[in-house]
C-alpha cells in the first residue's frame, strides 16, 4: 500500500516565471530572403561541428487580432534552416501540421524558397506541396524542398489562424537540429491575461516588453502589450532511455489565458483558481456530469449492484468496483480525460478509454457512499504538470481517488485487471495529479509503486554442471501483472520457458506451483522444480559455476558516456536473489569471493552481495539491489552507471570448485 | 535504404477452395455461439473462422466488386489482429461499407457498429505523400471468446489487377470459406491453388460465368516463427484477370511477357532528358568505358537526387516523367529508376526496369505458369555488365543491392515485354565479418581494445548507412549502444565505407569497464565477447511447420590476449570442430605462458528444411553457442 502524502510537487526540471527583462547576447533575425554571405558560405556550425545541417533562425509571431466579434489568434513563422551536407536531405521535407477538430485553423501564406551555395533563389512552386487529412482532428501541409544540394539553405514562412484564445501555440525553441537563434513575440491587447509556462536551459538572451497598440475591428487602436523572448546556441535534442516525452526536454514557452479584463463588462476569469475550474469541470458534459448524473449510469449501477451483492462491509466496495469495472469495460489503450458517451454506453460497449473507465468508478464508488473523486493526470509522454496554473489542458488522462482523511486515500485505475488498489498504470506516474472537487481541490503526489522481484533456490549442482531443486519467483507490484497477463492464457510451463527461453532454453520444469495468481493484492509466486544443463563448465579438475540465472537486469541500460537531462525510472526497484547451493560430492569450493556493497548518492539506491560458506557442500549466495529514488541528476550519472555496471558484473560471477 | 512503392491492394482476403460444396451456407439465424465450435477446430488456434465469404465480380471492363462476410471467433489475445477490418481507399478503390456486429461467447449479439466507427487516416508515411487513405472498423470486447461479422463491399473503379486470397492464417481454423469470382462470359482468368487440388464449380447464367470454390473444417496451423515468407505453406488462390486495366491503360495477362508489356507501355516515353541534362550526361561519361559510365552516372544520381514518394493514383504505379526527376533532383523508386535509365541511355547504355518486391523477410513466389503482378518495388538492370542498380540509395556500391531485393525473382520489363529474372541471393562467403582483436586484461577485468573489423555484405548494411549518413558524434554515440560491452573510454573510432564494394571497415582502441569478472585470485575471461555467436531456436515439443533461416554469414576472429602480469591460464577452451549441412564452427588455440591466441572460424548456411529436422537444427546451433560461451580462466600466482 502507498501512503500518499501532500506535499509540494517535484518538477522534473526547471520551470520559471517571466519576470524581469534581462538582456543578453541577442542575435538579430532577419528578413525573408535576407541571407548574408557569411549564411551562404558557412560550411559548419562551429558550437556543434557535427551537425549536418542547422536552424539559423526560427522567429514566431502571435498577434491577437480583434476581429469584431471575435478575437483571431495569428500566428507567423519564419523559419531558415543551413544544409551542409545530403545526410540532411530529409530536411527538404517539411510538414506543417494544423489542427482541424474540434478548432478549425487555417494556414495561409505559405512560402517557401531555397537559397543555392551560388546564391541563386529559387521559389518554391505549388506543384510541391501537398495536403493531407491526416486524421479528422489534424491536417498536413507538406513540402518537398526540390532540387536541394549541399550548401543550400532554405526557408519558409507560413500563417496560422485561429480562434482558440485559452491556450496558444506553444513555441519550441529547441529542435532535434542545434539552433542558432529562435525568436517568439507576442502582441497582446492588455485586456488579456496570460499565464507563461516557460522551460529553459538557460537565461534567455532576450527578454522584452513594451507597450505598443494594435488595431481594433473598429478602426481604433487599443493598447497592446508585446513581448520578446529569444534563446541562442541551443544544442540539438536526441531521447535517451529513461526519459519522460522529449517535449518537456526542450526548451519552451506556453501560454495561458488567465483573465480578460474588459473595460465594460466584468472581468471574464478563465483561470483563476483551482476551485473555478473544479467547477467548471463538474459542470462539463462529458466530465463531472458523468458521475454527478446518476441517470447517465443507472445500467452500470444495476450491473454492479447485482454484482456484489448485499454489502455490509463496505471497506471491500473500492476493490469490488476496481474489479467490476476491469471485468465490464476493457481498457482500449487510449488516456483521456473527457467521456464522448454516456457510462451506460461505455458499459454496453465493454470498451473504453481511461476516462471511460476510471469515471464509472467514480461514478459507481459515490452511488455506493464513498468519498470518490477523480484525479486528472498528464501521462508521461503527454508531458510535464504545472501545479501553479489552474488549467484544464495540461492534464489527458484521470484515475479516481477515494479519500480517507486529510492525507490518506485509495488510487484505482481500471485500465489493467491485474493492477491492484494503490496501483496505477506508468504512464500515470508522472509526478502528481490534481483531485476535482471543487469544494477541495487538491493537488496530490503520486508516489510509484515499488517493484519487488525476488528469487529464491535451493538447489544442486552436479559434476555435469546441471543444477537441480527447487526455485520460487515472487514478483510484487507492476511486474506482478505482466506474470498474470501472461498467465492467462497460457500454461505456468509455457510462461516460464518462454521467459528464460534465451538464457536457459533446456531447462526441465516440474511441480509448478502459481500462488495469489488470482489475488492480485498479493506478490505472485511460481514455485517450480528444475533442471537446468550447463550452469557450471566443467575444466580438467575445475569446476566453473555460474549462480545467478537470473536478475533485475543482465545488461547496462545506460550505454552512453555523459548525459545531457536526469534519469527518471517510472517506479522503484527491489531485487534480491537468494541461492542456497548444493556442491557436488568430492568438490569444494576453492575461494570465497568477498563481500561487496555500494551505495548510490543521497541514498538513492544500494547494490550488496555476498556469499558464504554455510556448510561443507553449502554455499550461499545473495544479491540483493534497491533503487529507492526516481530522478538521478546528470551530475549523478557516472555513479548510476557504474552501479548498474556492478550489478551487471554481480550476476555473471563465477564459483570455482575444484575436485579434492 | 529504399522504401517500397504501393503496387497491390493490401489486405489478407479469403478464400479457398477443397471440398466443393453445392449449396453456400445459408443461415437464417446464425450461431456463433462458441460452443457450437467442435473442441479440435480450437487446437493451436488463437481464432476459428466461422464463415468466409467473398463473391469478386467483374462487371465489365472497368468495374469489378468485391463483397465479404468474414465472421470470427477470438479465443485468446494473439488473435486480437483479427478484431480489426482495414480496408483501402483511393481513385481506383472504393470502401462501400464496412459493418461489424460483435457477438459474446454465448452467441448474444453485444453491439452493431455505426457509421462513426468506421475512421479514416491517411496512409502516407511522414516523409512523402500519396493519396491512399485506410479505413479502420475495430470491434472489442473484454470477455474471451468472442465472435465479430464483418461486412465489408469495395468498388473497383478502372482497375482490374490480380489478387490474392488467404483463407487461413497461422493460428488459425477455418470452419466454413468460400470464394466466388464472377467475370463477363467473355473475360477469362487465371488461377493458381496453393497446397490444395481441387478444382472449383462453374457456372454459365446469362452473360455471367461464376466459379466458385469452399471448403469446411481446416484445422489450424500453430504459429510458430521462422517460416517461409507469405505463408507460402498455406492455401491460397492467386486469380488474374486476363484483360488487365489500369486507369486508361489495359493490357493482359495471359503471360509474364504480356504483363511485362503492359507495365512496360504505362512508362514508355517517359524517359527523355531535357537537351542540357542529356549533353551533360555525354560529358560526365567522355571516354569512358561501360562500367565506368554506370558508375559516374549512379554516383551522380545518389549523390544529388533524393529518395521522396509522391503518389497518387495511377502514380502509384507510373513514373513521374524523367524531367520531372531533373527539375525536382527528388523523386520514388518509379522516378529514380526511370531517370537513371534516361541518364544511361542518353550515354549510350540500354538498360531495362525490373518490377520487384523489395522487404528483408523476402518475398512471395512468382510462378512461370501464374502471370500475377505482385510486387512492391522497381530495380534497374544493365544487362551489358549484368549489373543491378537500387536507384533509392544513397550509398550503396554500384550493383550491390543487398538482402533488400537480392534472392529472388523479378519481372524484367523490355520493349518485347517482360522476362522472369531470378536475382542471386548474397550468400555465406558476401557477407562476412573479419575480426582482429588485442586485449590487453588489467587485474580487476577491464581491457583494453584494439580492434580492427572489416564487415561485407549484409553485415556491412547498417554500417554503411552509418558512415554515410551520420557524423563522427552520431557513429560514436551508435557505437557505444551497440557495443556488447561497457565502454569506459573510447580512445579512437573509425568507420569507413569502401566506396566500389560493399565493404565496410572499423578500426577502435577503448578501455571496457567490464571485460572480464573478477572473483577472488581469479580472472573469468569470455572469449569473444566482442563478437558471440547467439543464435538461437526455441525448444519446441513439437515442430510443425517447415523451417526458414535466410540468414548466411562468415565469420572468422583472430583474438590475442594479453594476461595482467602475475596471471596465469588455469584453464583455456580446447580447439574444436564442429560441422554439418548448417554451418561450421572451428577453433584453434595458442598459448604462451602470458599470451593466449584464438582463430575462430563459423560458416552459417542458409536454411530451408522440413519441420522434422528442426531440433537437429537447434541442437546444433545449441552446440555452437556452447562451444563459443567458453571462457578462460586466469589465475594470481
Amino acid at each position: 500500500m502507498i501512503i500518499l502524502r501532500f506535499r509540494r510537487i517535484f518538477l522534473p526540471y526547471c520551470f520559471l516565471f517571466c519576470c524581469a527583462a534581462v538582456v543578453a547576447q541577442p542575435i538579430e533575425s532577419s528578413k525573408w530572403g535576407k541571407v548574408s554571405e557569411e549564411e551562404v558560405n558557412m560550411t559548419q556550425y562551429a558550437p556543434y561541428p557535427a551537425a549536418s545541417a542547422v536552424v539559423l533562425q526560427d522567429v514566431g509571431t502571435t498577434v491577437l487580432k480583434d476581429l469584431g466579434d471575435k478575437w483571431g489568434v495569428e500566428f507567423d513563422r519564419h523559419r531558415r534552416i543551413k544544409i551542409f551536407d545530403a545526410t540532411a536531405f530529409d530536411q527538404g521535407n517539411l510538414t506543417i501540421y494544423y489542427r482541424t477538430d474540434p478548432a478549425i485553423e487555417k494556414i495561409s501564406d505559405m512560402e517557401a524558397q531555397l537559397i543555392l551555395p551560388n546564391g541563386e533563389r529559387l521559389k518554391i512552386k505549388g506543384d510541391n506541396i501537398f495536403t493531407e487529412n491526416v486524421n479528422p482532428a489534424w491536417s498536413v501541409k507538406k513540402i518537398f524542398i526540390p532540387n536541394l544540394q549541399p550548401g543550400s539553405i532554405l526557408e519558409y514562412r507560413y500563417h496560422i489562424h485561429s480562434e482558440n484564445i485559452v491556450t496558444l501555440a506553444d513555441w519550441y525553441f529547441q529542435s532535434e537540429l542545434p539552433t542558432r537563434w529562435s525568436e517568439f513575440t507576442t502582441v497582446v491587447p492588455i485586456i488579456f491575461e496570460y499565464a507563461n509556462l516557460i522551460n529553459r536551459p538557460k537565461d534567455f538572451d532576450l527578454l522584452e516588453s513594451e507597450e505598443t497598440t494594435s488595431l481594433a475591428a473598429n478602426g481604433s487602436r487599443i493598447s497592446a502589450k508585446m513581448a520578446h523572448y529569444g534563446l541562442s546556441n541551443l544544442p540539438p535534442l536526441k531521447v535517451e532511455p529513461f526519459m519522460t516525452t522529449i517535449d518537456d526536454y526542450k526548451a519552451h514557452i506556453g501560454f495561458q489565458l488567465s483573465t480578460i479584463n474588459y473595460t465594460d463588462r466584468p472581468t471574464q476569469r478563465f483561470m483563476s483558481t483551482w476551485e473555478n475550474l473544479a467547477r467548471s469541470l463538474e459542470g462539463h458534459e462529458k466530465l463531472g456530469y458523468q458521475y454527478l448524473k446518476s441517470a447517465r449510469f443507472e445500467k452500470a449501477w444495476q450491473a454492479f449492484v447485482d454484482y456484489v451483492g448485499p454489502v455490509s462491509d463496505k471497506s471491500i466496495i473500492p476493490a469490488s468496483v476496481l474489479k467490476f469495472v476491469c471485468s465490464n469495460i476493457k481498457w482500449n489503450g487510449e488516456y483521456r480525460m473527457f467521456m464522448p458517451e454516456t457510462i451506460d454506453a461505455a458499459f454496453e460497449r465493454r470498451t473504453g478509454s481511461s476516462a471511460d473507465v476510471n469515471l464509472t468508478m467514480v461514478a459507481l464508488l459515490r452511488k455506493a457512499g464513498i468519498d470518490a473523486v477523480p484525479v486528472l493526470i498528464s501521462t508521461r509522454s503527454h508531458g510535464s504538470i504545472h501545479p501553479q496554473y489552474p488549467f484544464y489542458e495540461q492534464f489527458n488522462s484521470v484515475v479516481a481517488y477515494i479519500r480517507q482523511g486529510s492525507d490518506t486515500g485509495i488510487l484505482l485505475d481500471a485500465t489493467d485487471p491485474f493492477q491492484p488498489v494503490n496501483e496505477l498504470r506508468d504512464q500515470h506516474y508522472n509526478g502528481g495529479g490534481w483531485q476535482l472537487d471543487s469544494k477541495n481541490p487538491q493537488w496530490l503526489v503520486l508516489h510509484p509503486p515499488l517493484i519487488s522481484e525476488v528469487w529464491y533456490g535451493n538447489l544442486r549442482l552436479f559434476e555435469d554442471g546441471s543444477m537441480t531443486g527447487k526455485f520460487t519467483i515472487e514478483i510484487e507490484g507492476p511486474f506482478a501483472a505482466d506474470w498474470r497477463h501472461e498467465l492467462e492464457h497460457k500454461t505456468p510451463k509455457q510462461v516460464l520457458k518462454k521467459r528464460f527461453a534465451a538464457s536457459y532454453p533446456d531447462v526441465i520444469y516440474d511441480s509448478i506451483v502459481v500462488t495469489n495468481q488470482t489475488a492480485i493484492v498479493e506478490p505472485i509466486q511460481v514455485g517450480f522444480k528444475c533442471r537446468i544443463p550447463n550452469t557450471a563448465n566443467a575444466l580438467n579438475n575445475f569446476l566453473y559455476c555460474k549462480p545467478v540465472l537470473d536478475f533485475f537486469m543482465l545488461e547496462n541500460p545506460f550505454k552512453s558516456l555523459k548525459r545531457i537531462f536526469p534519469v527518471n525510472f517510472p517506479y522503484f526497484h527491489r531485487a534480491h536473489y537468494i541461492l542456497n547451493l548444493e556442491l557436488p560430492l568430492g568438490y569444494t569450493l576453492v575461494e570465497v569471493p568477498p563481500s561487496e556493497k555500494i551505495v548510490l548518492p543521497h541514498d538513492g539506491g544500494k547494490l550488496a552481495f555476498s556469499i558464504t560458506q554455510t556448510g561443507q557442500r553449502q554455499v550461499q549466495l545473495t544479491l540483493k539491489m534497491e533503487i529507492s529514488q526516481l530522478d538521478f541528476m546528470p551530475e549523478d550519472y557516472d555513479k548510476l552507471r557504474q552501479f548498474f555496471d556492478l550489478m551487471v558484473e554481480k550476476t555473471q560471477l563465477q564459483l570455482v570448485l575444484q575436485k579434492s | 535504404m529504399s522504401r517500397p512503392f504501393r503496387c497491390q491492394p493490401i489486405g489478407g482476403y479469403l478464400f479457398m477452395a477443397c471440398l466443393w460444396l453445392s449449396l453456400p451456407v445459408v443461415a437464417q439465424e446464425p450461431n456463433y455461439a462458441f460452443n457450437s465450435i467442435s473442441p479440435d477446430m480450437t487446437q493451436n488456434a488463437h481464432s476459428v473462422v466461422r464463415i468466409s465469404e467473398t463473391v469478386y465480380t467483374i462487371e465489365n471492363d472497368q468495374e469489378a466488386t468485391e463483397e465479404r462476410t468474414y465472421v470470427v471467433t477470438i479465443l485468446s489475445p494473439e488473435g486480437k489482429f483479427e478484431r480489426r477490418a482495414e480496408e483501402y481507399e483511393n481513385e481506383f478503390q472504393e470502401v462501400k461499407y464496412m459493418r461489424g456486429r460483435l457477438f459474446d461467447a454465448g452467441g448474444n449479439l453485444i453491439r452493431e457498429s455505426n457509421k462513426n466507427d468506421v475512421r479514416d487516416f491517411s496512409a502516407s508515411d511522414q516523409q512523402g505523400f500519396n493519396d491512399l487513405r485506410v479505413k479502420v472498423l475495430e470491434m472489442d470486447y473484454n470477455v474471451f471468446p468472442f465472435t465479430i461479422e464483418y461486412k465489408t463491399k469495395l468498388v473497383f473503379h478502372n482497375f482490374l489487377l490480380a489478387r490474392t486470397f488467404d483463407v487461413q492464417k497461422l493460428g488459425q481454423s477455418v470452419e466454413f470459406a468460400s470464394l466466388s469470382i464472377v467475370t463477363p462470359n467473355d473475360q477469362n482468368f487465371k488461377w493458381k491453388d496453393l497446397n490444395v487440388k481441387i478444382q472449383p464449380q462453374r457456372k454459365t447464367e446469362g452473360t455471367q460465368t461464376s466459379t466458385y470454390w469452399a471448403i469446411r473444417n481446416l484445422l489450424a496451423k500453430p504459429s510458430e516463427p521462422f517460416v517461409p515468407f507469405f505463408r507460402e505453406e498455406l492455401a491460397q488462390i492467386i486469380f488474374a484477370p486476363e484483360f488487365m486495366r489500369m486507369g486508361d491503360f489495359s493490357g493482359s495477362s495471359r503471360t509474364w511477357n504480356e504483363v511485362g508489356h503492359f507495365f512496360y507501355n504505362l512508362n514508355v516515353g517517359r524517359d527523355v532528358l531535357s537537351p542540357t541534362m542529356a549533353a551533360m550526361v555525354q560529358q560526365m561519361t567522355q571516354g569512358m568505358n561501360t562500367r565506368e559510365k554506370v558508375d559516374v552516372l549512379y554516383r551522380y544520381l545518389q549523390e544529388n537526387y533524393r529518395y521522396v514518394s509522391i503518389q497518387i493514383g495511377i502514380g502509384g504505379w507510373q513514373t513521374f516523367p524523367a524531367s520531372f526527376v531533373e527539375q525536382k533532383r527528388y523523386g520514388d523508386c518509379k522516378a529514380l529508376t526511370n531517370f537513371m535509365a534516361a541518364m544511361l541511355s542518353a550515354a549510350g547504355i540500354p538498360s531495362y526496369q525490373a518490377l520487384v518486391f523489395a522487404g528483408r523477410m523476402g518475398a512471395p513466389i512468382l510462378y512461370e505458369d501464374m502471370p500475377a503482378a505482385r510486387f512492391n518495388h522497381v530495380i534497374l538492370y544493365v544487362p551489358s555488365e549484368k549489373i543491378w542498380l537500387e536507384c533509392t540509395s544513397n550509398n550503396a556500391p554500384t550493383g550491390y543491392l543487398g538482402n533488400f531485393t537480392a534472392g529472388r525473382r523479378v519481372l524484367l520489363l523490355t520493349p518485347d515485354g517482360g522476362n522472369l529474372l531470378e536475382i542471386p541471393a548474397l550468400t555465406e562467403k558476401d557477407n562476412t565479418l573479419l575480426t582482429h582483436a588485442e586485449v590487453t586484461l588489467s587485474e580487476s577485468g577491464h581491457a583494453t581494445l584494439e580492434t580492427s573489423q572489416c564487415a561485407t555484405g549484409e553485415p556491412h548494411d547498417r554500417l554503411r548507412e552509418l558512415v554515410t549518413k551520420k557524423k563522427q558524434a552520431d557513429i560514436e554515440r551508435d557505437f557505444l549502444e551497440n557495443a556488447p560491452f561497457g565502454v569506459g573510454k573510447l580512445h579512437t573510432l573509425n568507420v569507413a565505407a569502401v566506396e566500389k564494394r560493399p565493404e565496410v571497415n572499423t578500426n577502435y582502441q577503448l578501455e571496457t569497464n567490464n571485460y572480464a569478472v573478477r572473483t577472488g585470485k581469479r580472472l573469468f575471461v569470455p572469449v569473444f565477447k566482442t563478437n558471440p555467436f547467439d543464435r538461437a531456436l526455441p525448444a519446441t515439443e513439437r515442430r510443425n511447420l517447415d523451417l526458414r533461416l535466410r540468414e548466411t554469414y562468415t565469420l572468422v576472429d583472430t583474438i590475442h590476449f594479453v594476461c595482467p602480469t602475475g596471471f596465469v591460464t588455469e584453464n583455456a577452451p580446447n580447439p574444436i570442430k564442429l560441422q554439418s549441412d548448417y554451418g561450421l564452427y572451428e577453433l584453434q588455440v595458442d598459448q604462451k605462458p602470458d599470451q593466449i591466441w584464438f582463430y575462430r572460424r563459423i560458416e552459417i548456411y542458409p536454411l530451408s528444411t522440413r519441420a522434422v529436422h528442426y531440433e537437429e537444427v537447434r541442437k546444433f546451433y545449441q552446440a555452437l553457442v556452447k562451444a563459443d560461451g567458453a571462457q578462460m580462466v586466469l589465475v594470481q600466482e
